[in-house]
């Protein structure tokens, strides 16, 4: 009866008169059936328990769109280290330099700025302690070692590799398992993109800082081409220099770098921030930590891809540039002959000479200057103004000179307007201004007809009166043909050409009329006489000037003797060996070497260079430079068994190793040679190329972290039916920390979207229900790093 | 008006409740004991699974082993241990059972060993404290020396939080021939005597041929 009465009270159904459900009655029809269904959602939840996070990567990265791939701030901020360079003294580690840097792979590699690296008179350091950032919103935490792997003192990058931990532990580096970036493409960069820069503001006690921009120009600089400095409007400290500058797709694009701005010898800013000398107080006599000014300046992470792959193969080339310290000449450099130009040629010359004044709208403008006396590492900086305002899109700010003792050195900016107005271009040397190399030019009107040269090549006549093997480098001989072109050459123009040899002129011409003959327009061909002793090895240059203003300038190589199709034979039997004993080719010289080989030099013979020349020497890996090291030419002009080298800790990786050598950018003699396979291997650089696997375990009826909980990843040929728990078995597994977090160590190699690889991952923890799950899906486009979060319940 | 139905209802239970029948009482006699018999089949076969074990074999290294079905076995050639098993499912610390051989000379002792073991593992294990050293001998009868030690484990990945575990191990070498076997044991300090049958097990198990 009681149990009736209690039925009674539950709600009866409403129905209508005939029988047929009334709108009340479906709407609680619908109710009831939605809570039965959710009711047995979520016993299938409960059944299909915790993997049921899962789920969603299964079907999530296996559909044929792949998901976008955009900037993950967080994991670019945990990427971004503080590099610190530091000394012992008095049984204390001193801090002496500061900067940031940037995780390029998985286990350890570190791309950061050279000078924040580097030992110098500025920073002394016997240590580089590298901090992390633990959590996003706290000062990072001094937590490794780093030791120089490579370093580019000119182009003012480094790469680190962490080696141990601060207890003095070494590291195993296939044991880390760090954040880390992918290079981007910086060519691809156009003007307003939005740049993201990462990087520490202060001396380590904030946070990693964010801060965005847009692309707002390219800087041009002799050696490295259009694009050796990409412009940014953002507003970032100098401290930031090393970090980090990415495209909206998270990819590093760039490096802010500033080298510290030295004025008469003395640091313009640096800070005291430890009592150094232990005398109780920090003051103007303990060690200060230099800051960079504000950066506005990245170098493009194209000139820091070599370095960054060579680092990750192990390939060091012979010479150990890291810890070079740079020579010093005696006396202070001179800057001679400073002019503009608004082209240069792929040989590095200039087009034609622009002399006070251009017209509007010009959208490149190249500043060159001589040089004599400087030294690699010394610091230089151009400083533009418009009409006597600060204009930083122009300017250079403080850099490392990498251009050596002398020679012609540019700057420029492409791709910008030049906005109509008077230009003030000041040059300073480690501080010092060189009223030498100031020059201004003014920017206004429409195109004039004034008369010109551009575009001087060189070359021997034939027999035709044609001009034969043209170029910037020419075999020793006693004609040497300079064709430009002219415009605009009204008869009987003043015009002049001046040839010198290293500096020294050894030919002008008399003043000259134009003749009315040659035309207003049209190409022309010029020649020094009877030279005594014809044109033997050096650089050379000729200058053309019109009513004695230069008009034209460039300069040309000779070296070698005369090939049959007239072109210099300067470097020749280039050979490959592994070994080298008292200067001597050791083992015989092949072509081809098997794997496993720990060095690789190659010999070769050269003819009539002059000492002093200014040659290039760069290493490919499979077609891409590794090195590319440009100095004066150390030998004498004639010899044999001049070598060059590869090294490798272990072994050098299979690949084709290739030796291009260049004079004057123009490349006179390449040669390659095959160790193993003649390729790399797959996976050559998987350390910075997988997806990484982290997450959280938690009690599914707490929520709490499982600490220590084991989170298994198998390899991709194993699902879990097959996992016989043999190691061999294993990806890679993560215990989880005091919050239950965890981080597998092995990054996950990427399918493809028609081969998508899988993978199985299992979750371990006593007095809780094993989890096992298949099918997580990686392809080329899954974005990194994949979070899974596993609730576990108790058994 | 509810609670008033239900001490009714109760009351009518009560006195509705009168002696078992034979039948009924044999009934929940049975009743008892299948459940006891269920618990105690339950608990043989926990205990079954949890102390299952396979055989480790490794004819190169001439070592034969009985140790836990479900840990992780590993037996890399390029290791310097033949064999090296885990409990993924222990919290905090994953307990570990491994056998190593190293090459030793002629007249080495087992406290040679023990001393290279000491001056290799500061490097290797952080805050290594030796603890003790006894003299055992093993169920073949062949002689060999015990060592107890303590390390802490530390995290070494800074983006994961873990506080420092204070691992205890027990190592014991035996000399055979030119080689030296070297039985570890590691657990969590607080779970070490719970879990050192593990050792007793494999020690019981382990065949040097």
């Amino acid at each position: 009866m009681q149990k009736k009465h209690l039925f009674k009270a539950l709600p009866h159904p409403v129905r209508t008169p005939f029988g047929t459900p009334s709108p009340k009655d479906l709407e609680r029809g619908r109710s009831r059936k939605f809570s039965k269904g959710l009711f047995i959602l979520g016993i299938l939840c409960i059944l299909i328990g915790i993997g049921a996070p899962l789920l969603p990567l299964r079907g999530g990265h296996a559909q044929s769109d792949p998901p976008p791939v955009e900037l993950n701030e967080d994991t670019i901020k945990r990427a971004t280290v503080f590099v610190m360079q530091t000394y012992q003294e008095q049984n204390q580690m001193v801090i002496s330099c500061v900067g940031s840097g940037t995780l390029v792979s998985v286990d350890g590699l570190i791309l950061t700025n050279a000078h924040n690296a580097v030992p110098s008179d500025t920073c002394r350091s016997d240590q580089l302690v590298i901090s992390m950032t633990v959590r996003l919103d706290e000062p990072p935490i001094p937590t490794y070692t780093a030791e120089i792997v490579d370093a580019s003192q000119g182009l003012n990058l480094a790469v680190l590799r962490i080696n141990g931990y601060l207890d003095g532990r070494a590291i195993d580096p296939g044991t880390l398992q760090l954040p880390f970036v992918e290079l981007g493409d910086s060519d691809a960069v156009q003007l307003d993109d939005t740049i993201t820069i990462v990087g520490y503001p202060a001396f380590g006690q904030d946070p990693v800082t964010v801060t965005r921009g847009t692309a707002q120009g390219f800087t041009a600089e002799a050696r490295a081409g259009n694009r050796a400095w990409l412009r940014t409007g953002a507003t970032i400290p100098g401290t930031m220099s090393g970090g980090g500058a990415y495209d909206r797709s998270g990819k590093l694009i760039g490096i802010p770098t500033i080298a510290p701005t030295i004025a008469g010898g003395e640091l313009v800013d640096c800070r005291v921030i430890q009592d150094s000398n232990q005398d109780g107080r920090a003051d103007r006599n303990d060690t200060c930590v230099p800051v960079g000014g504000f950066i506005s300046t990245l170098r493009p992470a194209a000139l820091a891809r070599g370095l960054v792959r060579a680092s990750a193969l192990g390939i060091r080339q012979g010479t150990d540039l890291t810890n070079t310290a740079p020579l010093r000449a005696e006396g202070n450099p001179t800057i001679s002959t400073a002019f503009f130009t608004t082209s240069v040629n792929a040989a590095g010359q200039p087009g034609t000479v622009v002399g006070g004044g251009a017209p509007s709208g010009i959208n490149s403008l190249y500043y060159f200057f001589d040089y004599d006396n400087m030294a690699d590492g010394m610091i230089y900086e151009l400083r533009v103004t418009l009409d006597g305002n600060y204009e930083p899109n122009y300017s250079l700010p403080p850099s490392t000179w990498s251009g050596g003792e002398h020679g012609t050195w540019y700057i420029g900016s492409t791709d910008i307007i030049w906005r109509n107005g008077v230009y003030e271009f000041r040059l300073f040397i480690d501080g010092r201004e060189y009223s030498e190399g100031g020059k201004s030019i003014v920017l206004s009107g429409a195109p004039t007809n004034r008369p010109l040269f551009s575009d001087i090549v060189f070359g021997v006549l034939d027999g035709n009166g044609g001009l034969i093997g043209t170029g910037y480098v020419l075999p020793e001989g006693s004609a040497v043909q300079a064709r430009f072109s002219f415009l605009n050459m009204e008869p009987g123009t003043t015009w002049t050409h001046a040839w010198s040899r290293d500096g020294q002129i050894i030919y002008v011409s008399n003043g000259e009329a134009w003749p009315a003959e040659r035309g207003v327009q049209g190409t022309y061909d010029i020649s020094v006489g009877a030279l005594e002793g014809g044109f033997t090895a050096g650089e050379y240059r000729v200058s053309l000037y019109i009513n004695n203003e230069l008009s034209a300038t460039s300069s040309f190589v000779i070296a070698g003797g005369a090939a049959s199709d007239n072109t210099a034979n300067v470097f020749s039997d280039i050979r490959f060996t592994t070994d080298a004993s008292s200067d001597e080719p050791g083992g015989t010289a092949r072509t081809e070497f098997p794997a496993g080989i720990e060095s690789l030099y190659a010999f070769f013979n050269w003819n009539l260079l002059a000492p002093g020349t200014t040659w290039t020497r760069r290493w490919t890996v499979d077609g891409e430079v590794m090195f590319d090291i440009t100095e004066a030419w150390d030998a004498g002009p004639d010899g044999q068994n001049y070598f060059v080298s590869l090294g490798s800790l272990a072994a050098l990786p299979d690949a084709t190793y290739g030796l291009d050598i260049l004079l004057g950018n123009v490349l006179v003699k390449q040669a390659t040679v095959k160790v193993g396979l003649g390729q790399l291997p797959v996976g050559a650089f998987a350390s910075a190329s997988g997806v990484q696997l982290v997450g959280r375990i938690t009690d599914a009826e707490t929520g709490q972290g499982i600490p220590g909980a084991m989170f298994i990843v198998l390899e991709s040929e194993y699902s879990i039916e097959d996992f016989l728990w043999e190691q061999s078995q294993v990806l890679g597994s993560s215990l989880a920390d005091s919050e239950g977090r965890f981080q597998v160590p092995a990054l996950l190699p990427r399918g493809t979207t028609d081969e998508p690889l899988l993978y199985s991952v299992l979750v371990r923890a006593e007095g809780y229900l094993p989890v096992n799950g298949d099918g997580i899906i990686v392809i080329d486009s899954t974005a990194s790093p994949i979070e899974i979060n596993v609730a576990l319940t108790k058994n | 008006m509810r609670s008033t139905t239900r001490q009714q209802e109760i009351y009518y239970l009560d006195e509705s409740s009168s002696e078992l029948s034979f039948r009924q009482r044999w009934n929940s006699y049975l009743t008892i004991a299948l459940a006891i018999s269920a618990v105690l089949l339950g608990l043989t076969l926990r205990n079954s699974t949890l102390n299952a074990s396979q055989t480790f074999e490794d004819l190169e290294a001439g070592i034969r082993a009985q140790i836990p079905s479900g840990w992780i076995v590993d037996s890399d050639n390029d290791t310097d241990y033949v064999f090296r098993a885990q409990d993924p499912n222990a919290l905090p610390f994953k307990t570990l059972l491994q056998v190593s051989v190293i090459p030793v000379g002629p007249d080495a002792a087992p406290d040679n060993v023990l001393t290279y073991l000491d001056i290799q593992r500061p490097a290797q294990l952080s805050a290594y404290t030796r603890i003790s050293v006894s003299s055992i001998t093993l169920r073949d009868g062949s002689s060999a020396v015990r060592m107890v030690y303590a390390y802490t484990q530390n995290e070494r990945n800074p983006f994961l939080e873990s506080v420092p575990i204070v691992v205890q191990g027990v190592d014991v070498v035996v000399l055979r021939r030119s080689q030296a076997v070297i039985i570890t044991y590691r657990e969590e300090r607080n779970s070490f005597d719970d879990h050192l049958y593990r050792m007793d097990n494999l020690l019981q198990t382990l065949e040097i041929f």
